[in-house]
């Protein structure tokens, strides 16, 4: 199975390479989608098949955090994982997404082996169901 | 509020290298001019103290940062990826710095990072500035400046 993955950031540089180690990692891919806020985002995800997300916190126009929110509220949390890459350090905030449903947290500056570590772990999960 | 100079001293090469592959080490006698555009990153935080993170280089140092990360040459690189390249950066460090002097727990609200350029003749005003740390990356210069207050 290949997946569709959408990257929202609104750095250039961050999608691009989060991209690339994706593409890197074997990971099956189908399609990767960007976004540069969770505005854009929501806008892809209305429109186009996606199994993962990978967003920042900090984003202009529409934060991760409201993203999130809305993303749980059309009720796409439960099948749509949703993993936050971010310069967030606050085990108060990683706890508050955890409970919003987020299924991952992986903390700048990153590693490829995380991103790729944290795609297996999850969609070898969806893969095994 | 007290910032421990050493924290800036430990993290900015640490997160050059883990973010763009560049060493980096403090250094002492900082250039008197530079050999490209000068840049400004800054971002302001607030939450359990209020302040900023002030990031100055010359150009040169972004297009190097972003050819590595990107996996590019420089010359195919454009400004806005430079300018980019310096906000993400400045953006990590921040988040590190603040964990570090602050600890877990605080939650802080960063702003947008604000990117400025400056005249390259500004570069020995800011260099001589005893609030910032001079650093060396891959034979460029950078200049850090954090300002902190504990919020009332």
């Amino acid at each position: 199975m290949a997946f569709n993955v959408l990257i929202v950031d609104d750095s250039s540089v961050v999608r691009s390479v989060i991209g690339k180690t994706i593409t890197l990692a074997n990971i099956p891919l189908n399609e990767v989608f960007y976004a540069v806020n969770g505005e854009e985002a929501l806008k892809v995800l209305g429109e186009k098949w996606v199994d993962i997300v990978i967003t920042d916190i900090n984003m202009p126009v529409m934060d991760g955090l409201e993203l999130i929110d809305r993303i749980s509220k059309d009720g796409l949390m439960s099948s749509i994982p949703v993993v936050v890459v971010s310069t967030e350090g606050s085990t108060t905030r990683i706890e508050e997404l955890k409970a919003k449903g987020v299924r991952g947290y992986i903390r700048k500056p990153f590693t490829p082996e995380q991103i790729s570590g944290i795609f297996k772990e999850i969609l070898g999960d969806s893969n095994a169901n | 509020m007290q910032i421990n100079s050493e924290i800036l001293v430990r993290l900015v090469p640490e997160i050059l290298e883990k973010s763009a592959m560049m060493l980096a080490e403090p250094l002492r006698d900082p250039p008197l001019s530079i050999d490209s555009p000068l840049i400004e990153a800054q971002i302001s935080f607030s939450g359990h103290a209020n302040g900023d993170l002030t990031l100055l280089c010359p150009e040169s140092f972004c297009l190097l940062a972003a050819a590595s990360m990107l996996g590019l040459d420089e010359d195919e690189l454009v400004q806005a990826q430079a300018e980019d390249v310096l906000a993400e950066l400045t953006n990590v460090l921040c988040g590190q710095l603040l964990t570090a002097i602050a600890g877990t727990t605080p939650v802080f609200k960063l702003s947008m990072p604000n990117i400025l350029r400056r005249e390259d003749f500004e570069w020995p005003t800011f260099a001589a500035l005893p609030e910032f740390i001079a650093f060396e990356a891959e034979g460029h210069p950078l200049l850090v400046k954090i300002t902190m207050q504990e919020s009332v």
